[in-house]
């Protein structure tokens, strides 16, 4: 779906990130963790085409990002930042109907019902919480329909309910609709249950490229955070299990 | 909605017969009607109206009502609920330039001055945002400091051209710097609002557009725009539409800022279908009203609508900087 080749990127003349090869497959949720100014929000936005590469090329679906019209890669791609807000006053309903001609009604219906956005349609987005209004932006780009959604922190705000339910909701839209996910993420229990594939960017490069339970090893995980760590089942449901403590 | 529209019809309307009254010749109100209805064209109110008062509240309803959608427009664009010509520099630049073209006596004036000072404006708003990009962001306050620090230089530099004209010639740019209407530059108004009145359209017709970027980049190119190109086109669109609403009346300050604000909170959206007319109508009956009020305030003299409106506008700029609410852009 998505394939970088010897992609470089960053902001002005200084690159974050170099030389990287990735190839994202079509309905995959690719993950991508690393500690704070590793450059995974970087990486999202290049990979998005919002940030310019500054070396090397992404071909999308075999097609570089220069030669595919702004419109049609509004159908495909779309993005929502960690903190997305509205400079001026605007209903839900409202930031809804300025997506509306990209907008499908069946992911439209799904989004609706799972982020329980029926008392929040009416309500100015400046009024709701954090958590509120973060349910409200996931809602609206998950129902742009879009083959491929970047997502920066896209649990920052929610509770662990609504953790839960993001968690479930990606399951289903990659079921449903095959929609391919490439999400930035710190929380190691969610990556471990979550990812298809994670990456960790270390030192303005890819440390380790691999399924989530090849990449979280104990080992792996004290390595990058010099915390002993260790990795099992929750014992209530089965789901793996992160634990850390102790500096080593 | 509609109800709310037909509200600022009337405004305009009734904003407009307070500006046919207002002034030092007392014209009563049947005179106005007389003269609207086309009953008596030959005695003295009417011809009064037709040469002075009428081309007046054309040029003031055209100069408001431009630099009202332009500071919607650039609020949008930058996300920055305090962007307007005068907040960016643009109106500064804008002022150098026509200054400049003053300096070179090129004739004739009313081509060479819009032309200018379009030209002073695009550069001084393209260098306060390169200058702003290196190190903020569009949405902060900083933003808003570089921009007024570049008005007051320009002013300055304006000033400094000036004051090389002639005597006789630099009392008249003066008066031009404050934002003054009833000089003979009323009638550039009609020329110049056939040239604004494409790009005013286009603006309508993009007004989804201008949603996307007001959700920003990252939204923008998800809703299928390109984020670069429409924000470039809209800032000289609405540069354009400054310069050319500057060069009739000079700095008309605040009317940009405020009008978007007034307009939002009447009607509970910023959606721009309705935000942009409804900015049109609610700047123009402004600054009418400000323009007219000016022309009362005092019986032997006027008092410019530049300075009017920047004695109401500048206490609400700085109500709005120590407004809370929107701490977060910082």
């Amino acid at each position: 779906m998505l394939r970088t080749s010897k992609l470089s990127c960053g902001y002005g003349k200084i690159p974050i990130l170099h030389n990287l090869d990735l190839e994202i497959s079509q309905g995959e949720i690719f993950c991508v963790m690393g500690i704070n100014g590793s450059g995974k929000t970087t990486l999202l936005k290049t990979l998005f085409g919002v940030l310019p590469s500054l070396q090397g090329e992404i071909l999308l679906d075999g097609v570089p990002f220069g030669n595919i019209k702004f419109k049609d890669r509004g159908k495909k791609l779309t993005m929502l930042e960690a903190e997305p807000f509205a400079p001026f006053s605007l209903t839900v309903q409202e930031l809804f109907s300025i997506g509306e001609s990209s907008s499908r009604q069946k992911e439209f219906d799904f989004a609706f019902d799972r982020f329980q956005l029926q008392p929040l349609f009416k309500k100015d987005l400046l009024e709701l919480s954090a958590g509120q209004a973060k349910r409200v932006w996931l809602a609206h780009t998950l129902s742009q329909g879009s083959a491929l959604v970047f997502m920066d922190e896209p649990f920052l705000h929610l509770d662990w309910l609504q953790q839960q339910n993001l968690m479930e909701t990606f399951a289903i839209w990659k079921r449903e609709f095959s929609t391919t996910f490439v999400l930035a993420l710190h929380e190691l229990n969610l990556l471990a249950n979550l990812a298809d594939r994670l990456c960790v960017l270390s030192g303005s490069e890819i440390l380790n490229l691999d399924l989530p339970e090849k990449v979280l090893t104990s080992k792996s995980i004290s390595d990058l955070f010099q915390f002993t760590a260790i990795i099992d089942k929750n014992p209530i449901d089965g789901s793996k299990r992160v634990t850390l403590g102790q500096k080593k | 909605m509609n109800r709310k529209f037909l509200f600022l019809g009337i405004l305009v309307i009734v904003s407009g017969f307070i500006s046919l009254k207002s002034g030092s010749t007392n014209i009563s109100w049947a005179q106005i009607f007389e003269f609207i209805f086309h009953t008596h064209a030959e005695s003295d109110s009417a011809v009064t109206l037709s040469t002075i008062r009428w081309p007046r509240t054309i040029s003031v309803f055209y100069v408001g009502s431009v630099l009202a959608v332009a500071g919607l427009v650039l609020q949008s664009v930058l996300r920055n609920p305090l962007a307007d010509s005068y907040t960016l520099g643009l109106s500064g630049g804008s002022a150098v330039g026509a200054a400049v073209a003053l300096q070179l006596a090129l004739l004739p004036t009313f081509f060479w001055i819009p032309l200018f000072s379009n030209i002073g404006a695009l550069l001084s708003v393209f260098a306060v945002l390169f200058l702003a990009r290196q190190t903020l962001k569009y949405e902060s306050r900083t933003l808003i400091l570089v921009g007024v620090m570049a008005s007051l230089f320009l002013g300055a530099l304006s000033i400094f051209f000036i004051s090389l004209l002639p005597i006789e010639k630099s009392q008249a740019a003066i008066g031009w710097l404050m934002g003054e209407f009833g000089s003979t530059r009323d009638d550039w108004a009609p020329l110049l609002m056939l040239l604004s009145a494409p790009l005013l359209g286009f603006m309508f017709y993009h007004s989804r557009k201008l949603d996307a970027l007001s959700l920003g980049d990252v939204k923008t190119l998800s809703l299928g725009y390109s984020p670069k190109r429409e924000k470039v086109t809209f800032i000289i669109i609405s540069t354009t539409l400054t310069a050319f609403a500057i060069s009739v009346s000079g700095l008309i300050g605040f009317v940009g800022l405020v009008s978007p604000h007034i307009v939002r909170r009447f009607l509970k959206t910023s959606i721009n279908k309705y935000a942009l007319p409804a900015s049109f109508l609610t700047g123009g009956s402004l600054l009418l009203l400000a323009d007219s009020l000016g022309r009362v305030i005092l019986q032997d003299r006027e008092i410019p609508a530049g300075s009017l409106s920047a004695l109401i506008g500048a206490p609400v700029l700085i109500y709005m900087l120590l407004e809370k609410k929107n701490a977060q852009n910082e």
